[in-house]
């Protein structure tokens, strides 16, 4: 039985189109595979399968155990945990509200313990808020925990939603895009994060189209086209390939003709 | 998995903006507030109870089961964003229930298993009907709430039938009826609404609550993210369903007459202009709410022919002033006089 993320022909198909065809992807932990390809080459898609989020069929395997396609938080409960192309943090929540929704204590959130076990509740709950800050912090986005999500700018969301899945301990991680709409600076500070996540253990799949990012922490990448795969290997190895160049500039000699 | 798409689509500033510049816990428990609150609230009543006539005596009653059914409906409708017209249905349990209840064991026993019978109730139509989209559920919800007046309306032995049942056993919880039978059904509303106040208040403030917000607007994320989505759902339709119920026995215990008309769908029609008009994600709008609908219609009392138009009107007009109900305008006043709660600070 080996930890981390195990994707064996995994498909996803909308009527006749293939959004996803036989991907097979192996993730240890402590590792981060990057994820990479032209829009719509089935990236997101990959992610929203193994959530639960499109149907979906193949066979997915989490920290040894098989995971049940097609069932949203099905996933989470083998302990991975996902970020979205688009944060999503709750407008009306503030930046702590928004991380604690994600810690995995269930002390106070269901209506009897909410109402008759309110000392233990309200012991975890401060608990909780600690951890969020300290998620929060580790993120870099202490400031954002007492704003709520309407008031927060974009990247603050990027940051807030990836300490609210930080703060649940993940062992399989997808992120997806955190690089898109952050600056250089917070780029950077993003790569020391993400470096960190894989040394404590954590297996990683890196969406994004930064480069620089891709080449700085992933010890693999993959390049999707069309739902399949175009290429794979180490960085180098990657974008050297004459495939990728293709998708990515065009085909050589097609720039003057 | 249409369902899927689209939330993935929406931006999180589609939620409904009640409350929106604010968060919705306090940092810490403000159960003081709260109690400090219920005992004006108490104080308040039972001045009412001693010195108003009997007729104000019984409207303010009204108005008080009208607060427990509101609050109950926030907590489904506001709070977990489940719209259902079967609030008028679990009314009606409580109601018969607590009648029926009352003809055998004490009355403020039966008020307590006619809440508990409600919850049941709700239990069961939520359970069956987990696998339904919000709008159709919505939908059923009318068919049941439809269905359980059609059982009441043939089991004569607790509705009786067209007749309805009366008199109505009241509740005492040991107040001494002083004055008339209207002051000690005040007392009694006061107490019990007081203290299903301080219940939901409690529940707002919970964890609970704040889940219950990621289940309405990011139902998804919050799979993703370990929250049980429909377990929460079902938490707060319960818990909205055992409210409505103990509003219906206040009702019952109110009029001391009940039968299958004082329940239709407008019940569930009343609940939500009242969670509406008094908007806020709390236990305050709700309140507000009841408070105006029930007296609106008794203050138009004069206008005779034409109160119906007159209470449309009116409530157009404060909708149209109040798109975010009257929370939100103290939401506004409080900003502007820098009274907001914990924006940017620490």
């Amino acid at each position: 039985m080996s930890g981390g993320l195990v994707v064996e022909d995994l498909s996803v198909h909308f009527g006749g189109v293939y959004a996803l065809q036989s991907m097979d992807l192996t993730i240890s932990p402590g590792t981060c595979v990057g994820l990479t390809g032209p829009n719509g080459s089935g990236k997101s898609t990959m992610v929203n399968a193994i959530t639960g989020l499109v149907p979906s069929r193949g066979q997915v395997t989490i920290n040894g155990s098989s995971l049940r396609l097609g069932v949203p938080g099905a996933a989470a409960r083998l302990g991975l945990r996902r970020t979205y192309q688009t944060p999503r943090v709750h407008a009306q929540l503030t930046g702590v509200e928004n991380v604690c929704t994600g810690h995995p204590a269930p002390e106070g959130r269901n209506v009897v313990g909410a109402l008759l076990r309110r000392r233990r509740a309200a012991t975890i709950e401060r608990e909780r808020r600690a951890a969020a800050r300290e998620a929060l912090a580790r993120v870099g986005e202490h400031r954002a925990g007492d704003i709520v999500g309407a008031s927060m700018s974009y990247g603050q969301r990027r940051l807030v939603e990836l300490a609210r899945v930080l703060v649940a301990n993940p062992s399989v991680l997808l992120l997806d895009e955190p690089g898109a709409g952050l600056n250089d600076e917070e780029t950077a500070s993003l790569q020391v994060l993400i470096g960190e996540l894989i040394s404590n253990g954590i297996a990683v799949l890196l969406i994004d189209h930064k480069v620089g990012l891709l080449n700085a922490v992933c010890d693999h990448l993959v390049v999707l086209e069309q739902g399949t795969k175009l290429e794979e290997g180490s960085p180098a190895e990657v974008w050297a390939s004459p495939r990728v160049r293709a998708a990515y500039i065009g085909q050589v000699g097609d720039a003057g003709a | 998995m249409a369902t899927a798409v689209t939330e993935q689509g929406q931006p999180d500033d589609a939620a409904p903006s009640a409350g929106a510049r604010r968060g919705v816990l306090p940092p810490r428990s403000s159960l003081l507030t709260l109690l400090v609150g219920v005992a004006v609230y108490t104080v308040f009543g039972l001045y009412v109870a001693k010195t108003g006539n009997g007729y104000h005596q019984t409207v303010l009653a009204l108005g008080l089961s009208n607060v427990v059914l509101a609050v109950g409906f926030s907590i489904v409708y506001t709070q977990s964003g489940q719209f259902s017209f079967a609030t008028f249905g679990f009314y009606a349990v409580g109601g018969f229930a607590y009648a029926w209840f009352a003809k055998h064991v004490a009355p403020e026993l039966a008020m307590v298993l006619a809440t508990v019978m409600a919850g049941f109730v709700g239990l069961v139509v939520r359970l069956a009907t987990a696998r339904l989209s919000r709008l159709y559920f919505a939908i059923a919800s009318l068919a049941v709430g439809a269905l359980i007046l059609i059982v009441f309306n043939n089991w004569h032995g607790v509705s009786g039938g067209s007749q309805g049942i009366g008199p109505v056993k009241a509740m005492t919880f040991g107040l001494v009826d002083r004055h008339h039978h209207a002051a000690l059904v005040l007392e009694v509303a006061w107490v019990v609404s007081a203290a299903a106040v301080l219940v939901t208040g409690l529940l707002y403030r919970s964890a609970w609550s704040r889940d219950l917000l990621i289940v309405r607007d990011m139902r998804l994320v919050g799979r993703n993210d370990g929250i049980p989505v429909r377990r929460r759902e079902i938490e707060a339709f319960v818990v909205g369903a055992a409210l409505t119920g103990l509003a219906g026995a206040l009702l019952a215990d109110t009029n001391v007459f009940i039968s299958v008309d004082s329940f239709g769908v407008t019940v569930a029609l009343q609940a939500l202009i009242m969670v509406v008009l008094g908007g806020g994600g709390g236990v305050l709008g709700p309140i507000i709410g009841a408070a105006v609908l029930t007296e609106l219609p008794e203050l138009l009392r004069s206008a005779a022919k034409w109160s119906g138009l007159v209470y449309g009107i009116l409530l157009l007009v404060v909708f149209i002033v109040l798109p975010e109900g009257v929370m939100g305008l103290w939401d506004k006043a409080a900003a502007k006089v820098g009274l907001t709660r914990r924006q940017e600070r620490r």
